[in-house]
């Protein structure tokens, strides 16, 4: 047994001796049913070893808003979320986004927030179901790149990965490919993150997991938790109008959460 | 049959069953060098480079079930840090589970050399209704104005003389900055003055709609260009430019424009004061040149007829060569919100120019077997000044509704002075004096009545007034007890029009219907008179005295059916019209009553997303009346008089066109050709009767057949195997009228014209870069009774453009024309040579500008009718030398 424990330790240590470090720059689009809503956003992968970690610049996403020249009354959270106005009823969040992998766990780890309530939601690495297309004569940043496809959680994508890069990895949840995901894009257009830069072995920083504190709730909780909430504001607001309903319109995962009804109140004469 | 169903439901799960069983297992340990086994692998099922199924394996441990069937098997195994390891499994057995174990050695030389990858810029974007254009992909240094660029983007086209911009084929409604519309139809304005460093993006949006509660509503597919500025240039930043030189008649040239653009949450600002005197004209209206802006196309119906043209014509040379004018020019556009429901925007224009012009202008006359030369040399001061203020408030009166009223009052003065030469004996003074003064209100109010239908109620009015006052001296008519003729006019036009309009869109169709009253009420009157120097002595040779009044009670609907590849829309006008003009010096009222049916039919039908076949027909009828209003003859200059024989009778117009596109923006392929048929019944045509020192023209009613054809065809591709865009297109029309050439018969003519153009224009890498275009037409005018009059014309124009490094920057141009293609030695060649200077902080550019360093101080275009070539020769613009400055802040 003991003899075990410093086998792996070795292998370990020559993993991160050996292994790349790799970091690409990726922009995301969202084109939300909501135009004012709609925007790019910069993110950056890290991957080294077994773990890696995929994060915006709130600062820099509020640059690339559509309405930021109109954009005022700005707020800075805590966790370096952003909060501003675009108009004097539309305020956008910008979202302090974070997410962890950890290959040998298995286990993916990020945040998101539960209308206002913010939430680390924890996952497997594994959630998609990949179709490989086996004609590699793509290249995407002088990387040749394969075509993979699958469902997720209401959308279907399209995804470009390149085994040359890495073994693994990819932005957002996006994973279980043998190879670096470089660029994915739903066929509704709705979501698209496309590569900017790849630098490879240019810092050697560690990653780190930045949720060792917080308390981790898994995929089922939070849209458990995500629809009593949504119940929560319809009951909140048949008490203010006559009629309407309460519908999620804008999430890129479908969480299956169907539109709350509301039934007009009885006209008190 | 529940027999069968459930005998089905059996046997599915298991033939499902039976083909997993048909296909192979691999498994394995994959472990490293020392025993250990690997936590993380890929084992991967290969084909040359390609992966075909793979899966993951996790502690050493794998198995894969293959879903196809192979003889051969390629199996890679890799893992990060360790080398790829790979095995394979000859004559593969149906059904059989294989165990194959990997032993991966560590990555040891793997390099940890730095790499870093970037994503070029690209040049063109497309999402949904919306295409943006990366301006720097475009640029090649050589351009200023932002219209430079726009010029250059695929499937953009750039009409030159009136500034009209067209995206995939159709004309843009507006330019607007940072979202906001500051410019309206005037839009030019923007695109000739706003500096290109400032601009990060050219966006183009189709499917816009000005008004939002119309989004998704309104069916002709509107399309706008938006200009996305670069970041920081936010709040106040502009352009100060001035430039100093010297021209080969040792005058002073100077130029300067100045432009402010202001862009904040509440307020955009877009401002322009300019001042030249080497031919640029930097506002949207052209009193050199006779083409009509766009703004003043679209609101045709509303302006009075201007009877005496004003005497200027531009050649077709270069830029503004042959404009020698004297120009300021200052406007001013703002947008902003008084509260969060209420938008306004105001315009306001200034212009003040003073052009001179020297033109000869020789006709060679075949008439009647007869032949003559007439001739006139004119030199001409034209000084127009031009006053304008818009007003326009956007109420949202509630989220379902919006109230919009425009306000626009213009006044406009030319004062003309001329000199002319007639036939080379008779020399003449001329004076024209024209006012023009319009005002406008329109007051829009759309509500929503449902999802998707939206009701409209407009509300508008416009007067223009144009007097003139033609003056001539000697008097053209007796000229032996006069000193002058005076000829004096007044059109004024009054339009009345209220509209409801009720807009919606039913599953995909879209509809509108409408219900239009509108009244026109149009007084004309005019003097000719010869008098004598001190005035006291005066005959009355011509008079007009009438009113024209034209009343519409109409009907218009339209219905947009999208299924699939095709869309239909098939439309209607039903109107009745009811015209009268009364004659108060004849003291005469004649009236007409018409019933009218207009139906068209437009067809698409798309053979994919690119690509589309477009029919279109329509037959409509419509009063001409207006034109050719006066009975008694007016004088437009010294040598022409015009009359009518006024008549209700409509044209009647059939038009048809079937066309056929491409339109590749990723892949920069654009192709269009297609032809256009028109035939008309009932037209206004000519009696001309043309001697040595006078013409006069009797336009007269006829319901006579004419038509035209005009076949078209354009190409542009962007080819990278040479790294350059190459442009063709070309055009035929054949076009038929009538008319009457000194007491001829009704004479049939036939005007057959053809305008090819090649371009190429590269985008190499490299310092040096050069466009070429290539031009060749020919105009061909004949007639059944004397003969056949042509010409052809070709020209060629060049450009290199030099980079020598960040701060340097050359470019040379050459023009060459040949207006006669049989007269070789008739040619003309300009050369424009310039150099730009940019300090590092990019702040400052300095441009020393060489323009017609050949110094052609005229230009000869020849045009055909069909009864005489006509050689116009006009002065140009002589060398100049200028050192410009520019400041951006």
């Amino acid at each position: 047994m003991k003899k075990n424990i410093l086998f792996i330790f070795l292998s370990f240590t020559f993993l991160s001796t050996y292994a790349q470090n790799i970091a690409v720059d990726y922009k995301t689009t969202l084109n939300t049913n909501e135009d004012i809503i709609t925007r790019n956003a910069s993110y950056r992968l890290l991957l080294k070893d077994n773990q890696s970690i995929y994060f915006n610049d709130p600062e820099k996403d509020l640059e690339g808003l559509k309405q930021k020249d109109n954009a005022f009354n700005k707020k800075i959270e805590a966790d370096g979320s952003i909060q501003v106005n675009v108009s004097d009823n539309h305020i956008i969040h910008i979202n302090k986004d974070i997410f962890y992998k950890n290959y040998t766990k298995d286990s993916l780890i990020f945040n998101d927030k539960i209308v206002n309530k913010k939430a680390i939601i924890g996952e497997s690495i594994n959630l998609f179901k990949w179709k490989i297309i086996a004609k590699s004569d793509t290249t995407i940043l002088t990387y040749k790149c394969q075509k993979a496809t699958c469902d997720f959680r209401g959308r279907k994508y399209v995804a470009y990965f390149s085994k040359d890069l890495y073994t693994m990895g990819g932005p957002w949840k996006f994973d279980g490919l043998p190879g670096l995901i470089l660029y994915v894009y739903s066929e509704d257009n709705y979501f698209i993150i496309e590569p900017q830069k790849i630098a490879i072995n240019q810092n050697n920083e560690e990653i780190k997991n930045p949720y060792t504190k917080e308390k981790i709730i898994s995929w089922k909780e939070y849209k458990k938790l995500f629809e009593k909430k949504i119940k929560k504001i319809a009951k909140l607001m048949k008490s203010k109008f006559e009629d309407g309903g309460v519908k999620i319109s804008d999430k890129i995962e479908d969480l299956e959460i169907k539109e709350i009804k509301m039934k007009p109140l009885k006209k008190t004469k | 049959m529940k027999k069968l169903l459930i005998v089905l439901f059996i046997f599915l799960p298991l033939s499902f069953s039976f083909s997993l069983s048909a296909q192979n297992i691999i498994t394995g340990k994959i472990q490293d060098t020392n025993g250990s086994p690997i936590l993380l692998a890929n084992v991967l099922i290969k084909e040359g480079d390609d992966i075909l199924e793979f899966v993951q394996a996790r502690n050493g441990k794998y198995s894969i079930t293959l879903e196809k069937e192979y003889s051969k098997i390629i199996i890679e195994v890799n893992s990060a840090g360790y080398l790829p390891e790979i095995q394979a499994l000859d004559n593969v057995q149906k059904n059989k589970t294989y165990a194959l174990d990997f032993v991966l050695k560590i990555d040891e030389i793997k390099k940890l050399d730095e790499v870093v990858i970037t994503a070029p810029k690209q040049p063109i974007q497309i999402k949904g209704d919306t295409t943006k254009f990366d301006v720097k992909s475009f640029s090649n240094g050589s351009e200023r104005k932002i219209i430079d660029i726009i010029k250059k983007l695929p499937g953009v086209e750039v009409d030159n003389k009136s500034g009209e911009i067209k995206f995939k084929g159709k004309s843009i409604e507006t330019v607007t900055l940072e979202g906001d519309d500051l410019f309206g139809y005037n839009y030019s304005l923007g695109t000739k003055n706003i500096n290109v460093d400032m601009v990060d993006q050219v966006q183009a949006i189709e499917n816009y709609s000005k008004n939002p509660l119309l989004k998704g509503i309104e069916g002709d597919d509107k399309v706008i260009l938006n200009l996305k500025l670069k970041k920081g240039k936010i709040d106040l930043s502009g352009e100060l430019n001035g430039g100093i030189g010297v021209n080969a008649d040792k005058k002073l040239a100077v130029s300067s424009n100045n432009n402010f653009i202001g862009v904040t949450r509440n307020y955009k600002f877009f401002g322009v004061l300019s001042y030249n005197n080497i031919g640029v004209n930097n506002s949207p209206f052209d009193y050199v040149g006779n083409s009509v802006g766009v703004e003043k196309l679209k609101e045709k119906d509303y302006f009075a007829v201007k009877t005496i043209p004003e005497m200027v014509l531009g050649v077709n040379v270069g830029d503004n060569r042959s404009n020698i004018n004297n120009s300021f020019f200052s406007n001013y556009n703002l947008t902003f919100k008084i509260k969060e429901r209420l938008k306004v925007k105001m315009n306001l224009y200034y212009l003040n120019d003073n052009i001179f012009s020297n033109q000869i202008s020789q006709n060679q006359n075949t008439i009647n077997n007869q032949s003559f030369l007439t001739s006139d040399d004119r030199t001409i001061y034209k000084k127009p000044s031009y006053y304008r203020t818009d007003l326009e408030l956007k109420y949202n009166t509630s989220k379902t509704s919006l109230l919009e009223y425009d306000f626009r009052i213009k006044y406009e003065e030319i004062n003309t002075q001329s000199n002319v030469l007639q036939n080379s004996e008779r020399n003449f003074q001329t004076s024209l004096f024209t006012k023009d003064f319009y005002l406008k209100q329109n007051l829009l109010f759309t509500q929503k009545i449902a999802k998707k239908a939206v009701l409209q109620i407009l509300l508008f009015h416009s007067t223009n007034q144009i007097p003139q006052e033609f003056g001539i001296n000697p008097s053209v008519f007796n000229p032996n007890n006069f000193q002058k003729d005076i000829q004096k006019t007044n059109f004024r036009k009054d339009y009345t029009e209220l509209n409801t309009t009720l807009l919606g869109n039913h599953k995909g169709s879209k509809y509108l219907f409408s219900v239009k009253m509108n009244i026109e009420n149009s007084p004309f009157s005019s003097n000719l008179s010869s008098l004598n120097d001190n005035a006291n002595t005066q005959i009355n040779i011509s008079n007009n005295d009438l009113r024209y009044v034209k009343k519409n009670i109409s009907t218009f609907g339209s219905y947009t059916f999208e299924r699939r590849k095709w869309r239909i829309s098939p439309s209607y006008s039903l109107t009745l019209l009811e015209q009268k003009i009364e004659d108060k010096i004849e003291n005469n009222t004649k009236s007409s009553q018409n019933f009218i049916f207009n139906p068209s039919l437009s067809i698409r039908y798309k053979l994919n997303d690119i690509s589309a076949i477009i029919a279109k027909s329509s037959y409509s009828q419509r009063p001409n009346t207006e034109n050719y209003l006066f009975l008694n003859p007016v004088l437009t200059n010294n040598r022409s008089i015009v009359n009518n024989q006024p008549n209700f009778l409509l044209q009647k117009t059939f038009s048809s066109s079937l066309f056929y596109s491409i339109r590749d923006l990723y892949n920069q392929f654009n192709l269009n050709f297609g032809v256009t048929y028109d035939e008309n019944n009932g037209s206004f045509f000519s009696n001309l009767e043309i001697q040595p020192n006078v013409m006069r023209t009797n336009y007269f009613y006829l319901p006579q057949n004419t038509n035209s054809t005009n076949f078209s065809f354009s190409t542009e591709k962007y080819v990278d195997f040479i790294e350059s865009t190459l442009k063709f297109s070309s055009t035929y029309s054949i076009s038929t009228y009538k008319n009457i050439v000194n007491n001829s018969d009704l004479r049939d003519n036939q005007s057959n014209n053809f305008n090819s153009e090649l371009s190429i224009r590269t985008a190499f890498d490299i310092a040096f870069n050069f466009e070429n275009t290539f031009v060749f037409s020919q105009n061909d005018s004949r007639n059944n009774q004397s003969g056949r009059f042509s010409n052809r014309f070709l020209s060629n124009i060049s450009k290199f453009v030099y980079n020598l490094n960040q701060k340097w920057f050359f470019s040379l141009s050459s023009e060459y024309y040949l207006p006669n293609v049989n007269k070789k030695l008739e040619n003309y060649l300009f050369l424009d040579f310039l150099a730009r200077f940019r300090p590092n902080n990019k702040k400052y550019e300095f441009n020393f500008i060489f323009n017609n360093l050949l110094n052609k101080d005229n230009f000869t275009q020849i045009e055909t009718s069909d009864y005489s070539i006509n050689i116009f020769q006009s002065r140009l613009l002589a060398r100049y030398f200028m050192v410009n400055v520019s400041f951006n802040f």
